[in-house]
Order: C-alpha cells, then sequence, then structure tokens
C-alpha cells in the first residue's frame, strides 16, 4: 500500500537575486506517520528551503505539493491549516503567557477580527497538559528556559492542527537532556501520524529518529533516502570534511555517529601558523 | 453662563478627552505593529507633516478650517510619501519603513524650518509656534462633529484587530505561518493610526509624549496583551490630556501651551514608568 504523501517537492531550484542557487533540484516527499531529517552544513540552504515549503520565498523553478495540491493555490490561510511551523527557540518583544503564546496557534480558525474564544482556550490547555507542561502554564514565554520553550512552541504548533509540522533546527541552543526530551516528543509526533520535517546538526540524532534522511550539500544538491542508506561515513566525511566513524554499539544495539579524532592535519596546521606569527 | 459651557467649556472638554484616547490608541497600535514598546505615533512622520501643512495655512491666512485641513492633508501625505518610498526600492522591511520615516519626518522638519524662516516674524512666525506646541483653546464644535466619524471608525477598527496585532509580536515570518496575512493587517493597521493621529492633531495641534506615555502606564496597570492594552490606553489617554488642559487653563493667568505640560509632566513620569518596568532594550 502506498502512503499518500502530505509534503511533495519535486525539482525545486532556488536562488537569491541571480546568484549560483541556494537549492538546486531538490526533491523530497513526506507522507503521514514520517520524519524526515535534513542535514546539512552551515549555510548549505536547509533554512531556504524550509522558507521554500512555508511559502515565504518564492523559488523559481519546481513544484511544491501540500497534500496533492499546488502550494500556490493556496490561500496564506488555508495553508496554515495544513503546515505548522516551529521556529528556532527565540524570545518575544512583549510578555505574553506561555497560555497565550499557544493559543495564538488557533490564529487559523479564529476570524480577522475576533478574539480566541473558551474553545480556544481549553484546545490550549489540552495540549498544554497532555505535554506535561501546565506548571509553565502561567509563567511568562520570555522567563522560560530553551528547553522549555522549545516544548511550547511545539505546543503552538500542536494546537494549529496541521498534519505536517516542520522544525527548524529544534535541538539548537538546548542542552544534552533537553536535545534529547525534544527528539522523543518529535519521535511521538510521528508515531501519532503527524508528517515530520526538521533540520539539524547532529548526524547521531538523524541516527536516533531514523525514519528517512536529506543531506543537503553546499552546492544545494540533496540525496535523500532511508536514514540507514544514506547516513554513511562516505557521505558524512564529504559533508563536512572531517573523520567521521559510524559504528555499530552492541549494549545499544544501534549506530552512533562520532567524531574520529579532531587531530587532523587542519588543526594542527593551524596551531602551527599561529605559533609561527607569535615567533615573527 | 450655559453659553460659556456649551460654546467654550464642552467644546474644549470633548476635545481634550478624544485627542488623549486617539493619541494613545495610535501609539499602543504602533507599537503592536513594528513590535517595540517605544515607537510613537510620530515615527512615520504624520505630526512633522501636519505641522508643515499648518504652517503652510498659517503663511497663507486661511482661517482656522483651512488650517485644519491642510494639517490633516499633509499628515497623511507625509506618511504615504512615507510608505511608498520602500515600495520603490522593492524593499518593504520594518526596518525599511522607519528608516523611511526617518527620511520623511527630517525633509519636513527642513521643510518646516524654511517657512518659519520666511514667515513674518511678528504676526505668522508666532502662531506657526503656537501651533506646534498644541492648545484646545481655538477648538471649535464645527471640527469636532467632521473629525469625530474618522476617529470613531478608525478606532473601532483598531480595536477589532488587537488580538491579531499580538501575533505580530511573533515575527512577520511566524504570523504569516499562523494564517495572518501580515502586509494586509499592518497596512490598516497603519492607516487607522494615522487618521487617528492627523485627527487629533487637527484638533489641538501637535502634542507630544501623550502616545508614548500612555501605552507605558496602561502597561504597568495591565500587562501586554492588546485585548486589555488598547482600551486600557483609551481611557487613561482621555483622561490625561483632560487633566493637563485643566493644569493649562489654571496653573497661571495665561494659557501655558500643552506640549509644554505633556513634555515636562509626561517626561519625567515616562522615566519614572521605564525604570520601574526595567524595560529591556533589544
Amino acid at each position: 500500500m502506498t502512503k499518500t504523501a502530505v509534503l511533495a517537492v519535486s525539482g525545486l531550484t532556488f536562488s537569491y537575486t541571480n546568484n549560483t542557487p541556494v537549492l538546486c533540484d531538490v526533491t523530497l516527499s513526506v507522507c503521514t506517520g514520517e520524519i524526515l531529517t535534513v542535514l546539512g552544513p552551515n549555510g548549505s540552504g536547509k533554512s531556504t528551503l524550509l522558507g521554500c515549503i512555508v511559502n515565504l520565498l518564492h523559488f523559481n523553478k519546481g513544484e511544491i505539493a501540500i497534500n496533492g495540491k499546488n502550494l500556490k493555490s493556496y490561500s496564506v490561510s488555508q495553508l496554515s491549516r495544513e503546515i505548522a511551523y516551529v521556529p528556532q527557540v527565540h524570545s518575544l518583544g512583549f510578555r505574553y503567557s506561555v497560555r497565550d503564546y499557544v493559543v495564538m496557534g488557533r490564529t487559523p480558525y479564529i476570524g480577522a477580527l475576533r478574539s480566541p474564544k473558551k474553545e480556544d482556550y481549553s484546545k490550549a490547555d489540552e495540549t498544554i497538559s497532555r505535554m506535561n507542561i501546565s506548571h509553565l502554564s502561567k509563567k511568562p514565554f520570555n522567563e522560560l528556559s530553551g528547553g522549555e520553550r522549545q516544548q511550547v512552541q511545539i505546543a503552538r504548533a500542536l494546537v494549529q492542527d496541521a498534519k505536517l509540522i516542520i522544525l527548524d533546527e529544534p535541538t539548537n541552543h538546548l542542552d544534552y537532556g533537553n536535545q534529547l526530551k525534544i527528539l522523543q516528543i518529535i519521535q511521538e509526533l510521528a508515531d501519532k501520524g503527524y508528517a515530520v520535517m526538521l533540520t539539524t546538526h547532529m548526524p547521531d540524532h538523524v541516527i536516533l529518529l531514523d525514519g528517512y534522511t536529506g543531506i543537503l550539500h553546499p552546492d544545494g544538491h540533496m540525496i535523500t533516502g532511508l536514514t540507514r542508506s544514506v547516513i554513511t561515513e562516505n557521505n558524512l566525511g564529504e559533508l563536512y570534511s572531517t573523520d567521521l566513524r559510524i559504528v555499530f554499539v552492541e549494549e545499544l544495539g544501534r549506530d552512533v555517529c562520532v567524531a574520529g579524532t579532531i587531530r587532523t592535519p587542519t588543526v594542527n596546521k593551524f596551531f602551527s601558523n599561529l605559533s609561527k606569527e607569535q615567533e615573527e | 453662563m450655559r453659553d460659556v459651557v456649551m460654546v467654550i467649556r464642552l467644546p474644549r472638554t470633548v476635545a481634550a478627552i478624544l485627542t488623549g484616547s486617539a493619541l494613545a490608541l495610535s501609539g499602543v497600535a504602533y507599537q503592536g505593529i513594528f513590535r517595540n514598546p517605544l515607537v510613537s505615533p510620530d515615527l512615520l512622520g504624520v505630526s512633522y507633516g501636519a505641522g508643515v501643512g499648518a504652517a503652510l495655512a498659517i503663511l497663507l491666512h486661511l482661517p482656522c478650517i483651512g488650517i485644519q485641513a491642510f494639517a490633516f492633508l499633509f499628515g497623511i501625505t507625509a506618511v504615504l510619501f512615507t510608505m511608498l518610498f520602500p515600495r520603490l526600492l522593492k524593499n518593504t522591511s520594518t526596518l525599511m519603513l522607519v528608516l523611511s520615516g526617518v527620511i520623511v519626518s527630517g525633509f519636513m522638519n527642513s521643510v518646516l524650518g524654511l517657512l518659519k524662516y520666511i514667515a513674518d516674524t511678528d504676526t505668522e512666525l508666532p502662531s506657526i509656534v503656537y501651533w506646534l506646541m498644541g492648545s484646545f483653546s481655538a477648538v471649535k464644535w464645527s471640527s469636532i462633529i467632521t473629525l469625530f466619524p474618522v476617529m470613531l471608525v478608525s478606532g473601532i477598527i483598531l480595536l477589532l484587530f488587537r488580538w491579531r496585532i499580538n501575533i505580530l509580536s511573533l515575527g512577520d515570518t511566524e504570523a504569516q505561518t499562523l494564517g495572518v496575512n501580515v502586509s494586509r493587517l499592518r497596512l490598516v493597521s497603519i492607516v487607522c493610526s494615522t487618521l487617528l493621529t492627523a485627527s487629533a492633531v487637527c484638533l489641538s495641534g501637535t502634542i507630544a509624549w501623550v502616545g508614548l506615555l500612555i501605552p507605558h502606564i496602561s502597561r504597568m496597570l495591565m500587562g501586554e496583551d492588546n485585548r486589555d492594552l488598547f482600551p486600557t490606553s483609551i481611557l487613561i489617554g482621555g483622561s490625561y490630556l483632560l487633566f493637563i488642559d485643566t493644569l493649562a487653563r489654571n496653573i497661571s493667568s495665561t494659557e501655558i501651551p500643552i506640549s509644554i505640560l505633556t513634555g515636562i509632566i509626561g517626561v519625567p513620569v515616562f522615566a519614572v514608568v521605564l525604570l520601574r518596568r526595567k524595560v529591556i532594550l533589544q
């Protein structure tokens, strides 16, 4: 049985003002219950890719379909009922409580001239308690820690009632424990039937999430496939030009991705140059 | 006695309340739209434009109604220029809009300087200077009746959009992914706020600090949710300017221009409010 793709991108090409393309012929798809993790070095265009999918950037070539319908045929408000976007952890210009922040996720269902009603608040409260963050409900969003903020941002995406959830580097700026907690939440979302797409810098997170992986190269090309077949020492070593090892750890029963050594010729050279300069 | 109340005192009272409410509401709306609690309704140049219009009308020896009409039209025109400029440069970011406001305000200020320079120093220049300091002494029922519908409609529209303006505080990107048509919401809010400020300036001349001070006092009392903040600002703004105008009439034998009092009383209060709220300037 073939599952229907919630998100299907084909032949996507994007460039900022006539320069070399940031994204070149990118093709990918995400179905319900699946996770697609996009891995790529700094500046490879991960955020640009997400920007195209949520229709904030206008791409030059290719097509993006949401539930089989062309992205361009959706209005801003219709699209917000299909895709929920979770930005990188940030702070707000004004002090809003967590509850008031989460209820903002109901915007697609609230008329332009109206404010959220009881039903919207009960939906927000329900999601907050389901995520076990009820104790944060009355606190100002800006006073939360990074990990707490990320959970609250995900709660806001959930009340949006969209099938596709897109997260921009959800584990950035979080401590190790919180990184794993967020990954756990993401896994649960997929298990519940959401289609999830996220970007990350951590190859080991990609392995933990399993599912599908897209490797975005700095030249704009992307390789996609099952994580097991895409995450190889060859692919990653080439991507980050460092010594990366993928090792099967018997105790864990899974592959792990770790750095081989940091004593690479480049590092040594850097310091020898530095000491030479000091001598001079 | 009845005439004194009906012809002189009552229109003045109504005008002070309307102006205070309008300036406070447009201030709090601007702060929401631009995601910055330190923005005032002058940001896009409406007051400077209105100043040029009023000065020009005074130089042309137009009657009171002419000064009001010129102030209103020039105020609106200044904001139109401010909004047109980023479109010409094909850069519609908020920062570009704010810069464009600085440019237009600066230009209008220079034009105002030129008009003051060529004005007759015995008759025209004092009129211009007094107009720029604001006063309710010349307010008539006719101008209130003309401007009230404009203020009422703009005010109601802003009040209806007040929760949506909360969403803008998340940033343009996120607001759009939540289904908000950001540029349309911003345009409607700017138009309404500008109409409110221009109407207020029409009634009283330019009055400084109300649009910045009142929203901060309201925030201190009610928190930062625009659903509470907009109505509170309207109420406090109206009462505040009524109080200031009463002071202006009674504090000395001659009337003191409003802006002098809003400055001398308002600025220290604003400083105290900022200290107490410990606003973090990012």
